[in-house]
């Protein structure tokens, strides 16, 4: 089996004690593919945004407001366009 | 045609201290110019980072100059250096001591000579007194202040760059890499403030040295590769790129790309007839040498064989004598790994020169090179004295399936033939069954890496994949951690080919939850801090 890749950033803003839900991970997703560079493409980035969204894991509310505590929205209107909230 | 006057103007010294030294690479300068003055029993060089009285001082004990050799010293791009020497521009001692202060003095005394040499620099003097030139610069004599000493020592003050406390731990490090082949060959030692500096050895898998040779018309560069024992998280690993001994660029990732699969590499190649900047602190990657032996290395073998040990977790055979410790009851079971590449196997067994076996009947086993078949065994007296015939077809093919039906059917041959032989063969399946499954590693009981994928249901990995880790690495580490990105994220990433978690950790603690997930997952996991 090929290692898994664990990337630890050091960062000040936490949001809680437990496992980040869904929303905070994708915005936080967009960050590490728009700021540092993760390989990963645009379209996959929408996919995984819709497939997500199929399921009902993601909150329209609650992804903006993701989004806007990290000053994101500008990556995530990049990212999906008009499937932003 | 006119012809005129393009003497330089006196600023050039300041402005060529703007070269862009970080403070440790122009104190690296002036010990490159102690080092190139050593003498045949080596040098002593001591650093001294005087906060206090604003004072950086280099001083050796080499063979010093004379009152001609100062002058040339003092002049701007003048090298009386051999080849093969650290120096090469005749700029390096100006502009690191520009860059480092605006005075500084150099106090120099030839080997074998009374007198002692001074040069002063004042770099507000020299700007300011129009009387002061190149072609008057002064060189001042000390009759007998040479006595009893042979070296040269400069002394920089009105300092432009800061001095610390801890920046003696943080050089003692970084020369230790960078000075690596002169302390360890005892060409020179150095003592920074009251510490020495010693050989940076990286922790590496032992045996996992490779020597590597490129060479094409005009050029051949030398070096090594070496697998690290642990991925480096802070980007520690990579190849240290020389000229001339000197390290020009440290943790290179020369020919492969930053990653963390690759984080195991190690090496160090001396690129000596490829160009670099003045300040020595980059080659000069557009030139053609540097392509060419890039090109070259980037698809030697070596790289590939210890990027791919890199990849896979480096697992390694142990030695061929262990096996047969082992079936003499000498020594424990060792580790298998279906991991292990035939060639690294083939390597371990190139490198053994047999093994004895106590018992009963004492047993000597030897490898040889030739053209015979697997192995013979004879008695001598006493002993039963075993051959192993190291070229043997059976090596090469030991992966092959058909072969070892072969195996089985020539002794199938045997023991129809000789009854007597059947219990034998039994003993030995026995014995060799036994011994895979003590030395196969044993399978972990965490199903998260048992490469087991979990399914591929919505909202999976909240439950199944991260709750584990979590509360693990919430038990032992204090500061502040939350599992994020794509660790939540993959099931719904289809083109991900393996697991992928980003975990973020408040500032300061990266480090610890590194050191934690190495030592639960060991190898399973490759982790990076802060990738850029």
């Amino acid at each position: 089996m090929r290692p898994a890749v664990l990337a630890v950033r050091e960062y000040a803003r936490i949001s809680g004690p437990s496992i980040a839900p869904p929303e905070k991970a994708y915005v936080d997703l967009v960050g590490e593919v728009s700021i540092h560079g993760m390989p990963i493409d645009r379209d996959q980035l929408r996919k995984a945004y819709e497939s997500m969204k199929r399921h009902g894991l993601i909150d329209g509310a609650r992804i903006e407001a993701a989004a806007r505590a990290v000053k994101g929205t500008g990556r995530m209107r990049a990212v999906l366009g008009d499937g932003f909230p | 045609m006119a012809r005129v006057d393009i003497t330089p103007n006196k600023s050039l010294i300041q402005k060529i201290g703007l070269a862009g030294y970080r403070t440790e690479q122009a104190i690296a300068e002036l010990v490159d110019n102690s080092i190139d003055a050593r003498l045949d029993d080596g040098v002593r060089i001591s650093v001294q980072l005087d906060a206090r009285r604003g004072q950086i001082s280099v001083s050796d004990d080499g063979c010093g100059m004379d009152g001609d050799a100062l002058g040339a010293a003092m002049t701007i791009a003048k090298s009386a250096k051999r080849e093969g020497g650290l120096g090469r521009f005749g700029i390096g001692m100006k502009s690191a001591c520009s860059c480092l202060g605006r005075i500084f003095a150099v106090t120099t005394s030839a080997r074998g000579s009374d007198a002692e040499h001074v040069a002063e620099y004042d770099e507000d003097a020299w700007l300011a007194d129009g009387s002061a030139g190149w072609h008057n610069f002064e060189i001042a004599e000390r009759p007998g202040g040479g006595r009893g000493w042979h070296g040269t020592r400069i002394v920089v003050s009105g300092l432009k760059v800061p001095v610390y406390p801890n920046q003696v731990s943080k050089f003692k490090e970084s020369f230790g890499v960078r000075y690596a082949p002169y302390l360890e060959s005892g060409q020179a030692s150095i003592r920074i403030n009251t510490v020495s500096c010693v050989p940076a050895r990286p922790d590496v898998v032992e045996g996992s040295r490779v020597e590597v040779r490129l060479s094409a018309v005009g050029w051949t560069v030398a070096g090594h590769l070496e697998l690290l024992r642990k991925r480096s998280v802070r980007g520690r690993y990579g190849i240290h790129l020389t000229k001339n001994g000197r390290l020009i660029k440290a943790y290179e990732k020369f020919g492969f790309p930053e990653h963390p699969e690759n984080a195991r590499v190690s090496g160090r190649l001396g690129l000596d007839h490829v160009p670099v900047n003045f300040s020595k602190s980059e080659f000069v990657t557009q030139s053609r040498e540097y392509r060419e032996v890039l090109d070259a290395f980037a698809g030697s073998d070596q790289l590939r064989g210890i990027l791919r040990d890199s990849r896979s977790g480096g697992a390694r055979p142990p030695p061929a004598g262990s096996v047969f410790g082992y079936f003499a009851g000498t020594s424990g079971p060792g580790r298998l790994d279906v991991r292990v590449r035939s060639d690294a196997a083939a390597a371990i067994l190139d490198g053994a020169d047999g093994a004895s076996m106590q018992g009963k009947t004492p047993v000597d086993v030897s490898f040889a090179d030739g053209d015979g078949a697997l192995y013979s065994a004879a008695r001598d007296g006493e002993r039963i004295r075993v051959a192993v015939n190291r070229r043997s077809p059976a090596f090469k093919f030991a992966k092959n399936l058909l072969f070892l039906m072969a195996m089985i059917a020539a002794e199938a041959r045997l023991a129809a033939d000789n009854p007597s032989l059947a219990g034998l063969l039994h003993e030995r399946n026995l014995a060799v069954e036994k011994f895979l499954k003590e030395w196969s590693a044993p399978a972990s009981k965490d199903p998260r890496l048992r490469g087991q994928e979990p399914p591929d249901t919505a909202g999976y990995g909240l439950d199944y994949e991260l709750h584990g880790p979590h509360e693990h690495l919430a038990d032992r580490l204090s500061a502040r951690f939350q599992f994020t990105a794509m660790s939540t994220l993959r099931p719904h990433m289809h083109n991900l080919r393996r697991p992928v978690y980003t975990v973020h950790a408040a500032p300061g603690a990266g480090d610890r939850l590194a050191d934690l997930v190495s030592e639960e997952f060991g190898e399973k996991m490759a982790v990076v801090i802060n990738p850029s």
